[in-house]
């Protein structure tokens, strides 16, 4: 539904996106992760069609977003970095506007849906601007679906507002599957573990990585860690006494003990033991560290 | 790459700074070539530091460099511009061809900007005229505005006689020479002429008629246009074997003013001699509208009463002003041949007294004023205007006229002193002493007569009597402005020159003045400056209110 | 039309609500108010009252208002981020400029007729010419929409209300005081063309004196097309900038 290729964004000589590629098929929530200023608002202005890219194709459901722009926007729901409003207007009034301008058939109909399904119901008649941001996020969403779009791109919605809201954003967000595909971004890897289907690592304008979460994760693991407990031995002799297995810079202090970074996919733990004990040094904890997405993503922000 | 902010310069700002300096540079040049015609240093120096910027992009941002003339940018820019500038032109050419059809609506409730009947029918007797009209005005850059306004008047012409009557607006500054001729009446904000323009394109200078500058624009114009077609239909003679005063000299005692007047208005002048005509055999002019005889010095022979006479008989008009004097057998003499000859004819005669007015008079009772003017006629309605005090005539040692109750002709006065004046006839006393007094059964009492008319309905003749003739001297005829005034539509009406530019004034109907008591004002200063915003005000507030509330 | 009715009335509501507009609006009450009050004090008897008197005096007003009623049509959008929703919405620019510049120029025909208001007080005292003052409202009124539309272009042109604010202001100056230009230039022929591109040389010589001219509505109206297909090929230039 999200076709995305070789899409590059220019500025001079900097490169806020440079040859970006990825899909999104129709169902999917695709989460776009990266730090501030990677490209991932960029890329979704683009997809929506509020700013042109330099070079490179971007489609949605097929369409074109330079070329068939109206039908693309007419297609997508967009909740923006920061939910804009109008503050003089009531929530209501702010969703049926929305939703009029989209052609949606039955307007005040939907908007009554959408505001019962984000609970702001009750505040139908309060102006915009007295609602608090994370109810302002729930307008946003409600907008973004008013008119039932294919696509659903959300721009870093659970950004400033309070854990509990936040969890809600998820769950929405997840309920949102099947019936819409969803590009979602953030800068929060436990979120974006939960909520997508697949991830899309974005840092500097580059893809640096993408696939299902748990995919990124077992492709990194083919390092390994082991957490080695050798009491009072110092790196040095621990370096020299691993040399011919491990290079010494894999060699870090950890919480007490040591880190050792393996390359090899098999189980280094034998080998390993072996060389302590050839070299006369206590051995006594050994275990092997979960490599998380969390170590992945810093991993490839390097 | 995540360099601390200090002012480090990256590529990319050499590039901007280039391509700004680039468009600024090629920007002013292509200016510069369109405003001077040429290429000069200035223009030399903006292309060359345009062209620098340019290698100075082009270095430091080659991608962008290329991008912004071959991308979408580029493209869509071109596309975006062109149409713009398309769409200016077509524009353009909407309004030049509005412009040109000169299609325009006259609002005004008392058609201000529609020429009425009037106008329309001389216009339609001035396309019938051989030679073209031609308007000229005189402004300057400054007076732009005036000048367009004035325009919406002028158009009206044009486009009423087919461009027959034609526009030219020069500006002084810029062509001073061609605006010598006109620079007395310049002086006076007189700035549009009317003139007949000679075959060949060029204005005939001599058929130049001023346009009054007065608020009454189109009537102003018709009446300027009207002069220019009856000028030279009409011709005045004025006398001159009498001693009378001299029409060229322009001094203090010639009537140069009173002549270039009439000549300005389209009358021809030519002086006359009866004494030659008499010896010569031949007789007044055939095409003589009018004679004038401007306070003479000598009685007319019997022969040259004759000649006058046959004349009159043949529908002739004279303007006739005698004047006081102390010599004997002063011109019109009470008994006199030529004094009695007017009698019989037209029941006017001068008394060989002096007009002393002590209620209506300058500087002393000697100085006569008009006190009265029947204005039934043509000759006295523009004088002793209300509120125009420079609109009265002013005698000085004037000779009243009698005005027989049983005329053989239609007469009657034009001006009169007031009811306290009288006829001195101790002339002596007056002229020696300065001294006067009326005394009854000898001075007539006022009103007196001062200005007397004659009309013979059946040939046409007519006469104007006056008992003064300084008042037609360069001297004493433009102060008061009623002396040249007097003469001017005397002579009009004698020859017939001011029927064929006789106007219906013209009724402004819009805009009556308003009479609104002190209370009614204060209370409509109030509503529409105190109470409309405030209520404006308020309900602002009470918007306010509720989008801050809730 | 739909979508450029629903910008429309969106853009009205907010001007009915928003302060600003109603200090605005009350600022130009105040000064015409002022104007016409004045004006009557005279007529009694000085001289009669001049139909083209408010209009006239809005002619000078609007180079100030202008401005002020639009700049916030399209900067304050740009600034606030609501512009990203519209322009990612499934409508046309054109939708967009044209429906908020009908919203200023209903809001200025709004005030426009509260000002009629003197002429209803003028009718009680007197007759005035009301055809005249007709053709002058008429002319005034498209004079405004030119002045609002030359408001928008600013308004698309930057981010910041100030800054487009005051960059209209000095077009429509510069616009305005064309007339003059003869008082600066000395050739005659430059100061007819430039008098013939400002906006009081096609008001003062015709709608202020009672004469509707084809060529002046040619030209307000051409002003504002070319005006408004100006901000919308400014607004659309960020979809290929």
């Amino acid at each position: 539904m999200i076709e995305v290729k070789d899409l590059t964004k220019r500025y001079g000589n900097h490169f806020a996106l440079d040859n970006v590629t990825f899909t999104a098929k129709e169902g999917e929530i695709v989460g776009l992760l990266g730090h501030n200023g990677a490209g991932k608002t960029t890329t979704m202005r683009i997809l929506t069609g509020f700013m042109p890219p330099t070079s490179g194709m971007a489609k949605v459901c097929g369409q074109d977003v330079i070329t068939a722009s109206l039908k693309v926007r007419q297609l997508v729901g967009y909740l923006p970095e920061r939910m804009p409003i109008y503050p003089e207007m009531t929530v209501h009034g702010f969703v049926l506007f929305w939703a009029r301008l989209r052609g949606v058939k039955h307007p005040k109909a939907r908007a009554d849906i959408v505001l019962k399904q984000f609970e702001l119901l009750d505040r139908k008649h309060h102006l915009v601007n007295t609602l608090s941001k994370g109810l302002k996020q729930r307008l946003g969403m409600a907008q973004a679906l008013v008119h039932e779009p294919k696509v659903v791109i959300l721009d870093e919605p659970t950004i400033g507002i309070d854990p509990k809201q936040v969890i809600e954003v998820r769950e929405i967000v997840k309920g949102l599957k099947e019936q819409h595909t969803v590009l979602f971004s953030s800068h929060i890897l436990s979120e974006v573990e939960q909520v997508c289907d697949r991830v899309v690592i974005l840092n500097k304008g580059k893809v640096t990585a993408q696939g299902t979460p748990g995919s990124l994760s077992k492709g990194v693991q083919a390092s390994q860690r082991l957490f080695l407990d050798v009491g009072d031995t110092s790196l040095n002799a621990l370096q020299k006494a691993l040399e011919k297995l491990i290079n010494a810079n894999q060699i870090t202090p950890h919480e007490g003990g040591f880190l050792v970074k393996l390359s090899r996919k098999d189980d280094a733990r034998a080998d390993v033991s072996r060389l302590l004990a050839k070299a006369n040094i206590p051995l006594l904890e050994m275990r092997p560290l979960e490599t998380s997405l969390e170590d992945t993503f810093l991993r490839l922000m390097e | 790459m995540n360099r601390s902010k200090g002012l480090s310069i990256t590529r990319d700002h050499l590039a901007q700074i280039g391509s700004i300096f680039a468009g600024i540079g090629l920007l002013l040049g292509a200016l510069g070539v369109v405003w001077q015609g040429n290429i000069t240093l200035f223009i030399s120096v903006a292309f060359g530091v345009g062209i620098l910027g340019m290698v100075v992009w082009a270095f430091f941002a080659p991608q962008a460099f290329k991008g912004f003339f071959t991308g979408r940018q580029a493209q869509k820019g071109t596309v975006s511009l062109f149409s713009t500038l398309l769409l200016i032109g077509i524009v353009s050419l909407a309004y030049i061809i509005a412009r040109r059809e000169s299609l325009a609506v006259d609002m005004t409730v008392d058609s201000r900007f529609t020429l009425d009947e009037q106008s329309l029918s001389i216009l339609q007797g001035a396309t019938r005229s051989i030679r073209p009209i031609r308007i000229t005005g005189f402004y300057t850059p400054d007076q732009l505005v005036q000048r367009e306004v004035d325009d919406q008047y002028w158009q009206l012409y044009s486009n009423a006689t087919n461009g027959f009557i034609s526009r030219e607006y020069i500006n002084p500054n810029a062509q001073p020479a061609v605006a010598i001729p006109y620079e007395e009446y310049l002086q006076f904000g007189v700035n549009v002429f009317v003139s007949f323009l000679n075959p060949d394109g060029t204005i005939d200078p001599t058929s130049t008629v001023p346009v009054n500058n007065n608020n009454s624009q189109e009537r102003n114009m018709t009446e300027a246009i009207a002069r220019l077609l009856v000028a030279g239909t009409f011709k005045v003679y004025f006398e001159r074997s009498l001693d009378t005063i001299n029409p060229i000299e322009n001094n203090q005692q010639g009537m140069s003013f009173l002549n270039n007047t009439l000549r300005t208005n389209g009358l021809i002048t030519e002086p006359l001699s009866l004494a030659d005509l008499v010896q010569q055999g031949d007789e007044i002019p055939q095409d003589a509208s009018a004679l004038i005889i401007a306070r003479p010095l000598r009685q007319p022979t019997d022969a040259e009463i004759a000649m006058i006479d046959r004349y009159i008989k043949r529908g002739g008009a004279l303007f006739i002003a005698g004047d006081f004097s102390p010599i004997p057998d002063n011109f019109m003499a009470e008994g006199s041949a030529f004094n009695e000859y007017i009698w019989q004819t037209f029941g006017l005669r001068l008394l060989d007294a002096v007009v002393v007015d002590p209620a209506s008079s300058g500087q002393s009772a000697l100085d006569v004023l008009s006190a009265a003017v029947f204005s039934e006629n043509s000759i006295g309605a523009n004088i002793n205007q209300q509120n125009k005090p420079e609109t009265a005539t002013l005698f000085r040692l004037a000779r009243p006229v009698e005005v027989s109750a049983t005329p053989p002709v239609t007469n009657g006065s034009v001006i009169l002193s007031s009811p306290l004046s009288w006829a001195e006839r101790d002339t002596a006393r007056v002229i020696e002493r300065n001294e006067y007094r009326a005394e009854e059964g000898i001075d007539t009492a006022g009103p007196l007569t001062l200005v007397g008319w004659a009309n013979n309905q059946a040939t046409g003749a007519k006469v104007i009597l006056v008992g003064d003739g300084e008042f037609m001297t360069n001297g004493l005829s433009q102060n008061p402005q009623g002396n040249n005034i007097l003469f001017l539509d005397g002579v009009g009406w004698l020859t017939g020159f001011s029927q064929s530019i006789e106007f219906t004034p013209q009724i402004f109907v819009t805009s009556p003045l308003i009479f609104v008591g002190g209370d009614l004002l204060d209370t409509i200063g109030f509503v529409v400056v105190i109470v409309m915003p405030a209520i404006m005000l308020l309900v602002g507030f009470i918007v306010s209110l509720r989008r801050f509330r809730r | 039309m739909r979508t450029i009715w629903l910008i429309f009335q969106r853009e009205m509501a907010s001007y009915f609500m928003s302060p600003l507009a109603y200090l605005i609006g009350a600022g130009f009450l105040v000064l015409t108010g002022i104007t016409f009050n004045n004006d009557i004090a005279f007529a009694i008897t000085v001289r009669p009252v001049d139909p083209a008197l408010i209009p006239n005096l809005l002619t000078l007003l609007m180079v100030l208002f202008a401005p002020l009623l639009t700049m916030r049509l399209l900067a304050e959008e740009a600034r606030e981020g609501t512009l990203e929703l519209l322009l990612t919405s499934p409508i046309s620019d054109f939708s967009v400029v044209i429906g908020k510049f009908l919203s200023a120029w209903a809001y200025f025909t709004f005030l426009l007729l509260i000002t009629l208001a003197y002429q209803v007080i003028l009718a009680q005292l007197t007759t005035p010419d009301l055809a005249h003052v007709a053709g002058s409202y008429l002319g005034i009124w498209l004079y405004g929409g030119a002045t609002l539309a030359v408001g928008l272009v600013f308004s698309a042109l930057t981010d910041s209300q100030l800054l487009s604010a005051f960059l209209s202001m000095i077009a429509l100056f510069i616009l305005y005081f064309g007339e003059s230009v003869g008082e600066v230039v000395g050739n005659i022929d430059v100061a007819q063309l430039i008098f013939n591109l400002s906006l009081q040389g096609h008001f003062a010589p015709s709608f202020a004196v009672g004469i509707l001219r084809l060529e002046d509505v040619v030209y307000y109206v051409g002003l504002m097309v070319v005006m408004l297909f100006i901000a919308i090929r400014l607004l659309e230039s960020r979809r290929w900038r």
